[in-house]
């Protein structure tokens, strides 16, 4: 009897969850419910794993050589006295209105450092996605126009190497090729957007391109399926029959038809790219976010750390809710290879 | 879905070879470490055992430094620390991602389901090199904190792929037979659910050893991973940087280990996942 209620129980639940939800995903105001209760937590974890786990900030900040009253000092003087509960009530009310409280080490205000390491930043991993994706569909319409030849499986392989090679040593070796062996392009530094935009891109160059290479294998590797599954189309074996050739076809149907799940697929990429920039960064020496954070964990800074991590943690959590909803474009096939 | 046989044929060959290949790099990698244990050609540490930056050679296979440590032995030497790396990451990761997917899997549409999503969410949004960072910034660095970080970011993937499977493979038949039979969640979950999760776990687990890889070699490239004197590939990297103009096989031998390696797990991965998908059909 037991039992028959209990299967009645989940049969009931199974009929009714399909339509609800799918109610679900559709409301505006669960999403943002959604991103906000994410975005709540990230900051909790955020702020804990630097102010509760051992010792104080001060004591992180002066080493465990210090003694308690020197600490208990710094603490003070830093408003790291106050209940916790206080101090992630300023903190989070700062980051809203963009105050990103004070430095640590010097004092002084961290937003415009934040604001100038954007300026770095964004355009190193705008540059990035975009020469990926530059390079990503020519390539993989390639695989798709070769497909079961030797060169389509040289391609893959390549690819797949591609994939596996951190963005870092990429970006090593063509240091090496265009700095060390011709000298074309800086091997590291930044020149100031102010100072010479010219300048500022020639010092982008290299380091997007590291990023570009690794993202336009990942994108590549997708976006084969991607135009597969396009080509397969009836539109386009009609278009085919008007005497299309299969080039014409992919510029004019096939791609207007991948950019949405394609759109996903770089989503996806988002964390990857961040990550990547931050080592990248360091390698080219560019003073971009990447740096600051690092600048910052090497000086106890840890208000920095704190702020830059949650900086790029809203940016990342927005970026897969936004790819969670749009799975929907997403043939199913595709779905289970990228989950 | 038709596929001709011949195609099938072909595809099986294909998945074949990776696995073929992936064991080996991955077998080579292992075993050499673990070589590094007992044996080295000279100690990894000891300096000037040979000329600074000696090319190659019989008796330093991949030249020396410029301290005049032998590469080959650092190399071997610097794979220690990223097997470690990996088992630990994988303990951390594995079981943790297994049990949340399918617990909310089984809990589909309950407030478990929503408090599991929204955890998984949440860590989600943490990429595994920056969680890496902030803990290392607050614990100090050490290959510890790096791997379990690694594990800890890598938690949320595993479990978000086992809910889904695990929400397709509920839906059959033999589960609601045994649940006809009485059997209880948690006996279904080990003796019926585990082993058809068997493969996409292995999965998962490739996929998080070559994120284990890639992201402790970043950061001992950063100098936050493991701490010096023990040698890392990232290290190995970071050093070499200095002299690539002088003596480039420096910064492409512990390169070539880390892309290989990467490499190794990644054809891993796509053995299982393709295996999965063939049986689906």
């Amino acid at each position: 009897m037991a039992i028959v209620r209990h299967l009645a129980k989940d049969s009931a639940k199974f009929s009714k969850t399909a339509p609800i939800r799918k109610r679900a995903s559709r409301s505006l105001t669960k999403v943002v419910l959604r991103l906000v209760a994410t975005l709540f937590l990230a900051s909790l974890v955020d702020f804990l794993v630097i102010n509760v786990l051992p010792g104080s900030p001060g004591q992180v900040i002066l080493g465990t050589q210090a003694t308690p009253q020197r600490v208990a000092e710094l603490n003070k003087k830093l408003g790291l006295d106050a209940p916790l509960f206080h101090q992630y009530i300023t903190w989070v009310t700062g980051l809203l209105t963009l105050n990103f409280g004070r430095s640590y080490s010097s004092g002084a205000r961290v937003a415009p450092d934040i604001r100038q390491a954007l300026q770095i930043t964004l355009p190193l991993i705008v540059g990035g996605l975009v020469l990926g994706i530059a390079m990503a569909l020519p390539l993989a319409f390639l695989i798709y126009r070769t497909s079961k030849t030797r060169i389509s499986i040289g391609i893959t392989l390549f690819l797949d190497a591609g994939v596996s090679t951190p963005s870092f040593i990429i970006g090593l070796v063509l240091t090496y090729i265009f700095a060390v062996r011709y000298t074309l392009l800086p091997a590291s530094g930044f020149t100031f957007w102010s100072t010479s935009i010219s300048g500022a891109i020639k010092s982008l160059i290299m380091p997007a391109l590291s990023l570009g290479l690794v993202e336009a294998a990942i994108i590549s590797r997708y976006a084969k399926h991607l135009i597969e599954e396009v080509m397969n189309t009836p539109y386009v074996d009609a278009a085919r029959l008007r005497g299309r050739r299969d080039t014409w076809i992919f510029l004019h149907h096939g791609l207007r038809n991948i950019t949405a799940p394609l759109l996903t697929v770089i989503g996806l990429e988002a964390s990857g790219l961040l990550v990547g920039a931050v080592v990248v960064e360091n390698v080219f020496g560019l003073p971009g976010l990447g740096t600051l954070l690092l600048n910052a964990v090497e000086n106890r800074d840890l208000i920095l750390v704190q702020d830059i991590v949650m900086l790029a943690v809203t940016v990342v959590t927005t970026i897969n809710l936004l790819v969670d909803l749009s799975y929907r474009h997403i043939q199913p096939q595709l779905r289970q290879e990228i989950l | 879905m038709t596929t001709s046989s011949d195609l099938q044929v072909a595809k099986r060959s294909t998945a074949d070879v990776r696995l073929v290949i992936g064991l080996t790099i991955v077998f080579c990698v292992i075993s050499i470490s673990l070589l590094a244990l007992i044996w080295t050609p000279y100690p990894a540490l000891k300096v000037s055992v040979g000329p600074s930056l000696a090319p190659i050679s019989l008796s330093h296979p991949f030249g020396t430094d410029v301290y005049g440590r032998d590469v080959l032995s650092r190399v071997m030497a610097g794979g220690l620390p990223v097997i470690e790396s990996c088992v630990l990451a994988l303990v951390v990761s594995v079981p943790f991602g297994v049990f949340l997917g399918t617990l909310s899997a089984w809990m589909k549409d309950t407030v478990v389901d929503f408090a599991v999503s929204l955890v998984i969410d949440t860590l989600y949004g943490f990429p595994a090199l920056l969680l890496a960072i902030t803990l290392v910034t607050v614990l100090g660095a050490s290959t510890f904190v790096a791997a379990i970080s690694v594990g800890i970011a890598f938690i949320p993937s595993v479990a978000r792929v086992i809910r889904i499977r695990t929400r397709a493979i509920i839906g059959r038949g033999f589960i609601t037979l045994a649940r006809t039979y009485g059997y209880s969640r948690r006996s279904i979950t080990l003796g019926h659910l585990l082993p058809n999760l068997i493969g996409t776990i292995v999965n998962q687990a490739m996929l998080g050893a070559s994120l284990t890889v890639l992201a402790t070699a970043a950061l001992s490239y950063l100098g936050l991973g493991t701490p010096p004197p023990t040698p890392t590939w990232g290290e190995m990297i970071q050093e070499a940087q200095g002299y690539v103009n002088v003596d480039p096989k420096l910064l492409i031998v512990p390169a070539v280990f880390v892309a290989a390696t990467i490499f190794g797990f990644n054809l891993l991965a796509d053995h299982f996942s393709s295996k999965q998908k063939r049986a689906r059909r």
